[in-house]
């Protein structure tokens, strides 16, 4: 066996890759054939299916290939990078670029286009994700994320931009390709010793063990963690730890606001909020989430601490559901007074005055807390849930959007309200029954 | 005898806080050398240093004669190294980790390894994730051995194995040794250990290198010495030498480094009590350094 097929091996034996990219060459014959009995809205709810599931597959992607970068044995088996390094630019080139000139043959022009076009974005996320070392893998997650829904949300914009400008979809291209270049080239020199290498994994239970001085820098943050009594104020010390990792927030700050200024500059645009209810739903329902789940990281990732703490299983587990629940609720107020009310202060005040803007303010708020129990419920069958929950949350929007659930009419709101909070209630609680069971 | 290894004032520090501090080691061909140190001594360190997995901040460290952090090709396949905690890939099966790192080196010795797998009963077809920690010890050791290298470099090898997989490692160290002409450089708490395998013993303490030389010449080098004063206070001898000092009821008690008779004497004669000498063992010394 070469190197290379070595190196292959290690993709061919991991299970959440080879189903997602089941998945996604499953899909493509399916679109083929929409294409050729001329089902355009077939194909491009296709295509949307596809590229939900190439998101994960990037994540997924960029942390394996930083995994295989930051072992020590990188820098002591002779080739190890570089067949490492060639094996994810084939897997690359296959899954990104190969589908890409298929999405560009097909002859509904401007559909096609612009899904390829998603592929290089969501190659600029897997790419995020592992280039920017200096910010962790879930705050890129969120970021990327964020900026994705935004570019969804506003599909016929960006169609119109690129369809009308060729050097604005090869620019895009060349810059995925550029970035991915520069990003091999800093993994092929990647060394312990380096600044960037302790935040490369940079979830903790990962720096803690791959990173000797950052380690030597922060401390561990589970010995005060046992010394706070509530959960509450458990769920804030990490916050409070986060704000140690100090480029993350500048991050954050060089980030915020143009994500937020490109959000206001359309809100305040002619077609208005209620023009892309279903961009609206997902900025409003998926960003608190990304919020909480960032936020909550490491207190999940302790939980079997929390477990030794003299209380029953039972009650932990209420806590644990309402303190997510608090944690969900108090991010959704932040992003619809961020994304919603704040804008309508300043461009829109009629809105204000208006019953349908509060009501789908609060359907977002109930859909999150749906979509919440859902990850819960999917996080308690299999502790890997984030790439299932992914699909399950995008399955759940599609679902909406094709059965064209009018938002803005009070009696369907209603309804999608009680079905929401029923189909929480009844997920809630075999959660909770599983959360009671489990081992960790 | 070539020196496979050399550090030279190798000097190592996380921002301000220094971990290596003028390091200088030389290891022959064919040595088998221990390095003994409490927990934060600056092992790991040193032993990644000496691979190129961190960046000397000043010094030299060369190994085979290259460059710690300019390896080439050949000598990292010249290398076999065992890094402590690393759980490589836990979703691939035992035997396709092994076929994996295998496709790295074209010298690969697949009897040996079958052999090593079949005495330490470990099963190729379950997964890294479902090994204890002593199974996955005896995987990365195989995996470090499987190409025949010329240095090995062990991190705490024997820490996560039972006392049996123990013996056999040590008893494979020494196999290895006089099978064909290989350097081990492994860095452990445990003294027995050493004593039974190592020519060598290099103790760190806070960063530097305290003492290093052959077991045999360090116990007769090291001796702990007792003053009988009736007075109990302890005779003003000076620090040169002196490892450790302390007063035990009506007892001095002096361990000291470069002894030999003719200082008994002198001692003798400086305090006017009455002396008595006695041999320490490996850990015995190691506990006296870092009391």
């Amino acid at each position: 066996m070469t190197n290379i097929m070595g190196a292959l091996l290690l993709y061919r034996n991991r299970l959440q890759l080879l189903l997602l990219a089941a998945g996604l060459l499953f899909i493509l014959p399916f679109g083929h054939m929409a294409v050729r009995h001329q089902q355009w809205i077939l194909f491009e709810d296709l295509m949307t299916i596809w590229f939900c599931l190439w998101i994960p597959l990037a994540f997924q992607l960029g942390v394996m290939i930083k995994r295989q970068m930051v072992s020590p044995m990188a820098g002591l088996m002779p080739g190890y990078r570089a067949a490492h390094i060639v094996v994810a630019v084939v897997i690359w080139v296959f899954v990104a670029v190969l589908i890409s000139l298929w999405l560009s043959t097909v002859p509904c022009g401007v559909g096609a286009r612009v899904k390829s076009a998603w592929v290089f974005l969501c190659l600029g996320m897997y790419l995020a994700t592992i280039v920017i070392a200096y910010v962790s893998e879930r705050r890129t997650l969120f970021f990327g994320y964020g900026i994705l829904l935004f570019i969804v949300g506003h599909t016929r914009d960006f169609v119109h931009l690129l369809v009308k400008s060729d050097p604005a979809y090869y620019a895009l291209m060349g810059l995925a390709v550029c970035v991915f270049g520069c990003f091999l080239w800093r993994l092929a020199v990647l060394r312990e010793g380096m600044p960037e290498f302790g935040c490369v994994l940079s979830w903790p239970l990962h720096r803690s063990k791959t990173s000797a001085p950052v380690r030597a820098y922060i401390p561990h943050p589970v010995p005060l963690f046992a010394q706070k009594k509530g959960l509450m104020r458990r769920a804030f010390h990490w916050a409070h730890v986060e704000a140690e990792d100090i480029p993350g927030i500048a991050w954050i700050l060089v980030l915020s606001p143009f994500v937020f200024a490109a959000y206001i500059f359309y809100w305040a645009g002619p077609e208005g909020f209620y023009a892309h209810p279903y961009a609206n739903l997902l900025v409003l329902t998926v960003s608190p989430l990304a919020v909480m789940l960032c936020f909550c990281y490491r207190t999940v990732s302790f939980r079997d601490y929390a477990l030794l703490r003299p209380l029953r299983r039972q009650d932990l587990a209420v806590q644990w559901g309402c303190f997510l629940m608090v944690i969900l609720m108090a991010a959704w107020i932040f992003t619809s007074f961020l994304f919603g009310v704040l804008p309508a202060l300043v461009w829109h005040m009629r809105f204000l005055e208006a019953s349908k803007f509060w009501a789908f303010l609060l359907f977002t708020g109930i859909f999150t807390q749906m979509t919440l129990v859902c990850l819960m419920y999917v996080a308690s069958l299999k502790n890997q849930g984030m790439a299932v929950a992914i699909i399950l949350v995008y399955g759940g929007y599609k679902l909406l959007e094709a059965l064209g659930a009018p938002y803005y009419d009070l009696a369907a709101i209603v309804w999608h309200l009680g079905l929401a909070v029923g189909v929480c209630a009844c997920l809630a609680a075999m959660t909770y029954r599983r959360w009671c069971h489990e081992e960790v | 005898m070539r020196n496979i290894i050399h550090l030279q004032d190798v000097r190592k520090a996380y921002g301000r806080k220094v971990i290596l501090d003028r390091v200088s080691l030389d290891v022959p061909e064919g040595m088998v050398i221990g390095l003994l140190g409490k927990n934060g001594a600056g092992k790991t360190t040193l032993l990644k240093c000496l691979l190129g997995l961190f960046k000397v901040d000043a010094g030299k460290s060369l190994v085979f004669g290259d460059d710690s952090w300019h390896l080439s090709a050949g000598v990292k396949a010249s290398i076999g190294y065992v890094p402590q905690g690393y759980r490589p890939y836990p979703w691939l099966q035992a035997g396709w980790l092994i076929e994996y790192t295998a496709s790295f080196y074209p010298q690969w010795n697949s009897a040996l390894t079958a052999k090593l797998v079949k005495d330490w009963g470990l099963d190729l077809g379950a997964r890294v994730d479902t090994f204890s920690e002593g199974e996955l010890q005896k995987l990365l050791i195989i995996l470090a051995l499987g190409h025949e290298p010329k240095l090995l470099v062990f991190d705490e090898p024997v820490a996560s194995l039972d006392p049996v997989a123990r013996r056999e490692f040590l008893k494979m160290i020494l196999d290895v040794v006089s099978e064909r002409p290989c350097t081990i450089l492994f860095s452990t708490h445990i003294t027995s250990d050493l004593e039974r395998v190592a020519d060598t013993v290099a103790v760190l303490r806070a960063g530097r290198l305290d003492l290093c030389g052959g077991i045999d010449v360090l116990k007769e080098s090291v001796k702990r010495i007792r003053f009988h004063c009736p007075a109990g206070v302890l005779p003003v001898l000076g620090d040169e030498g002196v490892i450790n000092s302390y007063v035990s009821g009506q007892q001095a008690i002096l361990t000291v480094r470069d002894y030999s008779d003719a200082r008994r004497v002198s001692l003798e004669k400086i305090s006017g009590a009455r002396v008595e000498v006695e041999d320490l063992n490996l850990e015995e010394i190691f506990l006296e350094m870092n009391r």
